[in-house]
C-alpha cells in the first residue's frame, strides 16, 4: 500500500491549516457564501438537507486498519456513531458542524487522510477496481496508475475550475468491476509486447443524460500517461460547455463536438505538451510501484473442511477467486435484510479494522458497490473471518444478488433528491429476506437513483430504480438491461412509472417474470432479459396493473 | 478601479499607462488584452511585441485563464501576465503556478481580502511539479 511521504504529509498539513483558514474567513466576513461554497466544496464538505455533510477520500477504495480505525473514531466523536460508504469508494459522514470540520480534517490527515477534490468542478478522487492486486490476470496493479493520476491531479493549478466535475476509474482488466465505460476518464492498464500502457476511454457518464464512454486512444504508453491527461483536461477546461450545468460534463463535448474532431484536437495538444512536458520524476514512480508489491504471502497447505450450509452460502456468494490458489478474496456486504446500503458503524469498522490486521494483511477495500472487501486471506482464516463477521453483523451472503442493491442517500438526506432510495431498497431487501429464495434468484444487481443526477448508478443496474417527484408526489420510473461492465449498456426503460407503494411489488413482478422466462437457473436475470427482451416484463409489469385498474 | 496584487503583497500598477487593445485592433507596444475565449495559438504576431497581456476572467468560478495562462507560457511567451477579476486569495497559488505575474482585484475584493491574506499564501512545491520537474 502507499505510505505518505514527508512532501504528502507536509502537503496534506498545509491544506487543513488552509481550510481551517477558509471557514474563519467566512465567519468573519472576509468570504461570501458564494465564494465559500466552491472553496468548502473542493474540501468534501457539502451542505445538505439537515446539516452539513463531510466526504472523506478513499484513493482508489483502499484503506489500511488504523485508517478505518480513525473513520470509527470520528464518527463517534464528531457524527453519530456510523459512516456511509459511497458508490465512488469514498465514506460520508452525514451530521458534522461547520466548526467541528477542521478538527475532524486534522484527525484524517493523522492517518494520512483527507477530504480534498471530493466534491467541486475539479479532478475527483480517481477509483479503481476494488479487487486491484489480488484478482488474478492483471497486466500491472492499477492503483499504480491510480495513485499516479492521484498525486497528479491532486492541486493540480490549471483545474481547479473546471466546467464541471472530472472522474478518473482504473482497471488492468478486460472484466470491468471499476465502470470505466461510465467516466469521464476511463483507463485500462494492458501489456504489448513486455511494455505496460493504456487503452483510453472518455466522455462516459451517468446523470441526466447517461453516455457509455468511447476509446480516444488503444493503446498510450505508459510514460505518456501523464501527458496525454494534460492534453485531454486542456482541451476540456477551454471548450467544454460553461453555459448549463447539465451540459457541461466532457460527455456533451463529446457527444457535441464528435469523436473523431476532439481526438484530432486532444492528439495536436498532447504533440505539443508531450515535447515540452518533464519526464515525470523516477524517484517517484519508483516510491510508488514500491508501494504496490504483493504482502508476504502466507503459503500454508489448504486445509479441507466442511462448512456449515449458512457459512457455505456465505462462500457461494462472498468469496472471489484471488490471483493465489490459496488465499481468497472476501466480499462484505453492508446490506443486511432490511438495513441502509453502505452504513456500517463504528463498531463494524472496528471488527473490520481487526480482521484486516490478523487476517488480511492489513489491508481493506472500499467497492463503488458500497461493500468492504478483505482482499487477501488465506482459505485457512476463512471460517474464522466468517465467524467474526457474523457476530458483528457484517456476514450476509447477499454479494451480487437481489439485496445486494446499491442505493444513493435520497430523501433522507440529500438536498438534490427527488425521491426516497434507501426505504426502497430496504423494502425490497425485505420481500427477499430468504438467503435461500435469492440464491435461487441468482446475480442481480438493483440500483437505486433518489433524483436525476443518478448518483446509485441506476442506468446501470439490471433493475434500475429513478425515483422523480410528479407534482408532488414520489414516482419511480424502471430500467432494464443496465450493465456497467466491459458489456456495457444503459437500461430500457420500462414504460409509465410506479408510485412510492407501487415500487416494489413492482420489483417482485419483474423478478417473477424472469423466473418464468428463464431457460434454467444457471440463465441470469440480464442474460434473460438480452435474449426475450422488454415484452415478458412488460407485461408482468403493466399487464396486472391494467387489470387491478379496470 | 483595481488593486493590482504580487507575490509582493498590494503593489502599484508599472504598466498603468499602456494602452490596452484587443488582438484585433493591436499595436506592437500596447498591453494585450485578451478575454476567456482567447485562443493563445492565434496570437504570435501580437505576443512577440506585447509587454503585458491581460486575461479578463469570465466570472467567478471560471477556470479558462488558467489554461490560457499556461498555454501562453507553453508558447514562450515572456512578457508579464496578469488575470483581472473576482479571484480569490485561494486561487492565487494556482495563479501563479500557471505563469501568471500578478492579478488586478476589484477593489471591493480587495478591501475584504486584505494584504496580509495575499501575503500568508505559501508557495511550496506542488504535486505536479514534484512529479514533472516542471
Amino acid at each position: 500500500m502507499y505510505s505518505y511521504t514527508e512532501f504528502d504529509r507536509d502537503f496534506l498539513r498545509a491544506r487543513v491549516d488552509e481550510f481551517r483558514g477558509q471557514v474563519a474567513r467566512r465567519l468573519d466576513g472576509s468570504l461570501t457564501e458564494d465564494e465559500f461554497k466552491p472553496l468548502r466544496l473542493m474540501n468534501g464538505l457539502y451542505l445538505q438537507l439537515h446539516a452539513y455533510m463531510l466526504r472523506v477520500a478513499i484513493p482508489y477504495g483502499t484503506l489500511r486498519s488504523a485508517q478505518m480505525r480513525k473513520l470509527a473514531e470520528i464518527s463517534e466523536r464528531w457524527d453519530r456513531g456510523y459512516g456511509h460508504f459511497t458508490t465512488r469508494q469514498n465514506i460520508q459522514f452525514n451530521w458534522p458542524r461547520l466548526t467541528d470540520v477542521p478538527d475532524m480534517l486534522d484527525a484524517l490527515s493523522e492517518v494520512g487522510m483527507h477530504a480534498i477534490q471530493t466534491s467541486g468542478n475539479c479532478i475527483r478522487n480517481v477509483t479503481a477496481d476494488h479487487f486491484a492486486g489480488a484478482a488474478p490476470g492483471e497486466a500491472e496493479d492499477p492503483r499504480i496508475t491510480a495513485e499516479l493520476v492521484r498525486q497528479w491531479s491532486t492541486d493540480h493549478p490549471e483545474f481547479a475550475y473546471l466546467p464541471r466535475k472530472f472522474k478518473v476509474a482504473v482497471t488492468a482488466l478486460e472484466q470491468d468491476r471499476a465502470v470505466i465505460r461510465f467516466h469521464d476518464i476511463g483507463l485500462r492498464v494492458k501489456s504489448r509486447d513486455g511494455e505496460i500502457g493504456y487503452e483510453v476511454v472518455i466522455g462516459g457518464g451517468l446523470g441526466r443524460t447517461p453516455m457509455i464512454g468511447k476509446v480516444v486512444r488503444e493503446w498510450l504508453p505508459k510514460r505518456d500517461l501523464l501527458a496525454y491527461l494534460e492534453a485531454i483536461l486542456r482541451v476540456y477546461n477551454l471548450s467544454g460547455r460553461r453555459d448549463n450545468k447539465y451540459k457541461a460534463r466532457i460527455k456533451i463535448l463529446v457527444h457535441e463536438t464528435g469523436l473523431d474532431e476532439l481526438r484530432e484536437r486532444i492528439e495536436a495538444e498532447f504533440a505539443t505538451g508531450a515535447r515540452l512536458l518533464g519526464d515525470v520524476n523516477p524517484d517517484v514512480i519508483a516510491q510508488i510501484e514500491q508501494s504496490f508489491v504483493d504482502p508476504e504471502f502466507r503459503d500454508d497447505p489448504v486445509a479441507p473442511f466442511a462448512p456449515s450450509p449458512a457459512f457455505q452460502a456465505f462462500l457461494d456468494t462472498n468469496l472471489s477467486a484471488h490471483k493465489r490458489a490459496d488465499h481468497a478474496i472476501v466480499t462484505v456486504s453492508t446490506k443486511p435484510i432490511g438495513g441502509t446500503p453502505g452504513d456500517v458503524t463504528a463498531d463494524q469498522m472496528r471488527v473490520l479494522a481487526d480482521l484486516a490486521e490478523i487476517y488480511g494483511y492489513d489491508e481493506l477495500r472500499i467497492s463503488h458497490e458500497q461493500n468492504v472487501i478483505l482482499p487477501h486471506v488465506h482459505r485457512n482464516d476463512l471460517a474464522k473471518v466468517y465467524e467474526a463477521l457474523r457476530a458483528a453483523g457484517l456476514a450476509t451472503a447477499n454479494v451480487g444478488l437481489v439485496s445486494d442493491i446499491i442505493a444513493c442517500p435520497g430523501l433522507d438526506y440529500c438536498a438534490l433528491a427527488t425521491a426516497r432510495s434507501i426505504p426502497v431498497a430496504q423494502q425490497i431487501s425485505e420481500m427477499f429476506a430468504d438467503i435461500d429464495a435469492q440464491h435461487d434468484i441468482g446475480p442481480l444487481k438493483i440500483k437505486i437513483s433518489g433524483c436525476i443526477n443518478a448518483c446509485g448508478h441506476h442506468h446501470v443496474g439490471h433493475i434500475g430504480i429513478l425515483g422523480l417527484d410528479r407534482a408532488g408526489v414520489e414516482n419511480y420510473q424502471l430500467t432494464l438491461g443496465g450493465d456497467g461492465t466491459e458489456d456495457a449498456a444503459v437500461g430500457d426503460r420500462t414504460g409509465p412509472g410506479f408510485a412510492y407503494d407501487e415500487v416494489v411489488p413492482a420489483v417482485g413482478r419483474l423478478i417473477h417474470a424472469y423466473l418464468e422466462a428463464r431457460e434454467d437457473k444457471h440463465e441470469s436475470f440480464l442474460h434473460t432479459y438480452r435474449r426475450v427482451s422488454l415484452a415478458p416484463f412488460k407485461a408482468a409489469l403493466y399487464g396486472e396493473r391494467d387489470a387491478a385498474a379496470a | 478601479m483595481t488593486q493590482i496584487v504580487s507575490k509582493d503583497g498590494f503593489v502599484a500598477d508599472q504598466f498603468a499607462d499602456l494602452e490596452r487593445l484587443a488582438p484585433e485592433d493591436y499595436r506592437p507596444g500596447a498591453a494585450l488584452a485578451l478575454g476567456p475565449t482567447a485562443d493563445p495559438g492565434a496570437l504570435a504576431e501580437q505576443l512577440s511585441s506585447a509587454p503585458l497581456v491581460e486575461i479578463t476572467v469570465g466570472g467567478f468560478g471560471d477556470g479558462r485563464e488558467f489554461s490560457i495562462g499556461a498555454l501562453l507560457r507553453r508558447q514562450g511567451y515572456r512578457g508579464h501576465l496578469r488575470a483581472c477579476g473576482p479571484l480569490l486569495v485561494d486561487q492565487f497559488r494556482a495563479l501563479i503556478r500557471c505563469g501568471f505575474d500578478d492579478i488586478a482585484l476589484p477593489d471591493e475584493m480587495a478591501e475584504r481580502q486584505p494584504e496580509a491574506q495575499w501575503r500568508a499564501v505559501p508557495f511550496e512545491t506542488g504535486y505536479r511539479a514534484r512529479l514533472l520537474n516542471a
